[in-house]
């Protein structure tokens, strides 16, 4: 079995052991990370760019090279993330959550070095899954059909919970209205266009990326900006904190993280191997989870690192997970992993169960590289945090107007040009206007992601169960995870209830006028 | 209002064609081509445009960049080029039935046929109606037969023109069949992989997968180059919807000295060993259509939607 494994694997790092075919993979690797880590520029630029170079290459190296980009990007999205609350890549929304109080504590180097160890982490440790279990798993993610991806993403839904902040109530209704922005766009059956005021761009739903971008990172500055004596104290605060500690990940780091770590990349693997879930999922549901298992759930979206780990390791897992049914099944289960089907198809090589049998070198060559690929992008991103770095030293006043500049462009160029800024004005206010109320756009932005792919897998879950409820029986695992819904409300029902009870028998409120009236 | 609109397009048309013509006859193509693709890269339709591309890219002595304009099953890209000047430098690549049959089911999607010039098409698309290998029907009238007796069968659609189609035979059959959405191939195959679907449509990706998946019926007018003998939707005494090509669209009023240009340029690099492979590989059959013969098919095509579209709303 270990003979099995290792065998293969050893004549795969010989065939890439050349000096050109290294060079593409760290060179992939590198831009991944840049183009991750501005604003606007995504893998899905980057890949298209350099697609065309592709063809140039021997098989191996024009694949090392995407998925290079795909790793390094996947991680570099950190880096905007946690220093300017913008996120690169929509899969990195999640990190910022905890990355950008952390650097605003003067701990950016900290928030930075874990980001990418808990995605070098969760990114080997998922390569190695694919190499190990490619076919099982495949065969594993076929039995999880729409019906028990529907109850395990209401399942997800129940991490608001942890997430509310102050006032459970409030963050259900940021995330109800996260559920209600993500029905916009066309229907799936009927193709009736949902809330799109007959624009064409919204047709497709509502793009993440200037939406998250205006409620965090715009909504951010204008608070900011709206006052100058909080700018100038500002400027001291996101300087690098003067004890080391702060910039470097303790012991105590590690032990709060590798848990999250590991859970991270738990959800990843599942996630990556299920077509259409994607990487922004992903995070969302581990950054969730890290939050509901936490024993201080309260610390999260203030600077708690573990929420950091949570998010980083679980959307670089996607990556390598993703090409378990694009290798064992000719199935894409990413955008990226669809780039890689084009590449593969390019050079003569059809993605699919007959790839093992029929180019059993490529793949194995293949594995060796996404491994080098994920120490690499340990080195490259060690090397480019230093880059990096400038941002935290300059003064607030340079930094607004260099983060605002880079939300147009992200807006711009991921929202579908003008009317994504349009959309990003339109969420900074909601976002100023959530902040001000108290009412978490973590939540708002979790019902906002998964409402899409929840909404789907409802509507094929009612005819795939004739409609009738009984036939639940038939699919024990959505059985078991929508039980396990309904006991995680109950027991937050139950919770809250004590809650006011104690608080209105504390303040000797009649409990009528406290049941009813604001809640805080 | 009709004569007058058609007079006044011929009349554009032939100020375009003078006046550009006269400009452009000899030079042409001087600058850069940029073509939209109403998909993200990596997608059938993307991964053949760029090789393709790379090929004419050859022939025309002119870079050609593209331009990934995702939405609305290239509905967004098609108003782009609408939009766009008919000089020969904006194009798109699609499915011919993004310009023609879209904008029946989709009343964003605000165009005509005639507002734009068909270049020419150098691959069909592959639509059938596929069943999961262990079911017990291995055509589409045994399917009928087999639904009959086990009221709620589980039918995927990903088109609304695909899931009229199996509307209309429920409804000329007493069929009662669940209809289950499903966004895109990817879904698609997992789907019928995993046993979820009795029947479903597909765009061709369910050729990769003798072994696992069969055909019932080609969904399209014409039989399938992977598998001829399949009977249509037609033969089977059903409503076909039509057949689409993966074409090369300009803006109306293209010059017709561009548009032969263009045409050359295209049936060449389609005949090519690189994009014939790649082709194979992705299951696009190569069928050469010129610009003639494809704007005809693209209006014989929008008429054929337009009979399902009011046969669907008939039924409801």
């Amino acid at each position: 079995m270990i003979d099995a494994f290792f065998a293969p694997l050893a004549a795969g790092f010989a065939s890439i052991a050349e000096f050109w075919t290294l060079l593409y993979i760290c060179f992939g690797v590198a831009v991944g990370y840049t183009v991750g880590a501005i604003p606007g520029l995504g893998k899905g630029t980057a890949t298209a760019v350099l697609i065309p170079v592709t063809f140039y290459l021997e098989p191996v190296a024009a694949i090392g090279l995407l998925i290079g980009i795909a790793k390094g990007s996947t991680a570099g999205s950190a880096i905007s993330a946690i220093l300017m609350n913008t996120p690169g890549e929509p899969s990195s929304a999640a990190t910022a959550f905890d990355g950008y109080p952390l650097a605003q504590q003067g701990k950016a180097g900290k928030a930075l070095k874990m980001g990418l160890y808990a995605s070098v982490i969760g990114d080997l440790l998922s390569t190695l899954c694919l190499i190990a279990l490619a076919a099982p798993l495949a065969q594993f993610a076929l039995e999880i059909g729409p019906v028990e991806q529907f109850a395990i993403l209401l399942f997800s839904l129940t991490f608001i919970g942890a997430l509310a902040g102050k006032s459970l109530v409030k963050g259900l209704i940021a995330g109800t209205l996260g559920l209600l922005v993500a029905t916009v766009g066309m229907e799936i059956e009927t193709a009736v266009p949902r809330f799109t005021f007959d624009r064409l761009e919204l047709f497709d739903g509502v793009p993440l990326i200037p939406v998250a971008i205006g409620m965090m990172a715009v909504s951010e500055m204008m608070l900011q900006m709206a006052n100058h004596r909080a700018l100038d104290r500002q400027v001291a605060e996101i300087r690098i904190s003067s004890r080391p500690e702060d910039s470097r990940v303790t012991g105590a780091d590690w032990r709060r993280c590798l848990p999250a770590i590991f859970r991270g990349t738990g959800i990843g693997v599942f996630v990556g191997i299920l077509p259409g879930l994607g990487a922004s999922v992903a995070s969302f549901m581990s950054y969730g989870a890290t939050a509901r298992m936490s024993k201080t759930p309260e610390r999260f979206g203030k600077g708690a690192i573990e929420g950091v780990a949570a998010s980083e390791s679980a959307d670089n897992a996607v990556v390598p997970s993703s090409f378990v049914p694009l290798f064992a099944l000719g199935i894409p289960g990413s955008v990226i992993a669809a780039i890689l089907i084009s590449a593969f198809v390019i050079h003569g090589i059809t993605p699919g169960p007959m790839m093992f049998v029929e180019d059993a070198e490529i793949v194995q060559s293949l594995y060796a590289a996404m491994i080098v690929a994920s120490f690499a992008l340990l080195g490259i991103g060690l090397v480019g945090q230093s880059f990096f770095a400038w941002v935290i030293r300059s003064p607030m006043r340079v930094i607004a107007p260099a983060v605002l500049f880079f939300c147009v462009i992200g807006s711009f160029m991921q929202g579908g040009g003008l009317f994504g800024i349009g959309l990003m004005v339109l969420f900074a206010v909601l976002g100023v206007l959530a902040k001000k109320l108290d009412f978490s756009f973590v939540t708002f932005l979790i019902g906002f992601v998964i409402g899409p792919s929840l909404e789907l897998t409802l509507r094929q879950s009612i005819p795939l169960l004739d409609r009738d409820i009984a036939n639940l029986a038939q699919h024990p695992v959505a059985a078991v995870f929508i039980g396990l819904t309904i006991v995680l409300i109950a027991i937050m029902a139950l919770a809250e209830i004590r809650r006011r009870n104690r608080a209105s028998r504390r303040s000797e409120t009649p409990l009528s006028l406290k049941a009813t009236g604001r809640n805080t | 209002m009709n004569i007058l609109r058609t007079i006044g397009a011929a009349a554009a048309l032939a100020t375009a064609t003078l006046t550009a013509g006269a400009v452009w006859a000899a030079d042409y193509p001087s600058k850069k081509i940029t073509v939209l693709i109403g998909y993200n890269a990596g997608g059938g339709t993307d991964t053949i445009g760029r090789v393709l591309f790379e090929e004419m890219k050859e022939t025309l002595g002119q870079q050609i960049t593209v331009v990934n304009m995702p939405g609305a099953a290239s509905s967004v890209a098609a108003l782009k080029l609408k939009m766009a000047k008919p000089d020969g430098y904006t194009l798109m690549l699609a499915p011919s039935s993004a310009v023609a049959t879209n904008q029946v089911w989709n009343p964003n999607a605000k165009y005509e046929v005639d507002d734009f010039t068909m270049i020419g098409a150098v691959a069909s698309y592959q639509p059938a109606f596929a069943a999961p290998m262990d079911r017990p029907y291995d055509t589409f009238a045994e399917f009928v037969e087999w639904a009959r007796e086990n009221p709620g069968a589980k039918v995927a659609t990903i088109t609304p023109a695909s899931k009229v189609q199996m509307e209309l035979v429920a409804q000329k059959e007493g069929l009662e069949l669940n209809f289950v959405p499903v966004k895109g191939g990817a879904g698609m195959i997992a789907g019928l992989l995993g046993g979820d679907f009795d029947v479903a449509y597909s765009g061709g990706a369910h050729q990769k997968y003798p072994d696992q998946i069969k055909t019932l019926a080609a969904a399209g007018r014409d039989r399938l180059a992977a598998s001829p003998d399949v009977m249509t939707m037609d033969e089977y005494g059903y409503m076909s919807s039509y057949g689409s090509a993966l074409a090369l669209v300009g803006p109306a009023g293209l010059p017709e000295d561009v548009v032969a240009t263009l045409e050359a340029a295209l049936l060449e690099a389609g005949r090519t060993e690189s994009v014939r492979e790649v082709m194979g590989n992705l299951d696009f059959p190569a069928k050469e259509t010129g610009a003639a013969d494809l704007t005809e098919e693209a209006k014989a095509a929008y008429e054929a939607e337009l009979e399902l579209h009011k046969a669907a709303t008939a039924t409801n």
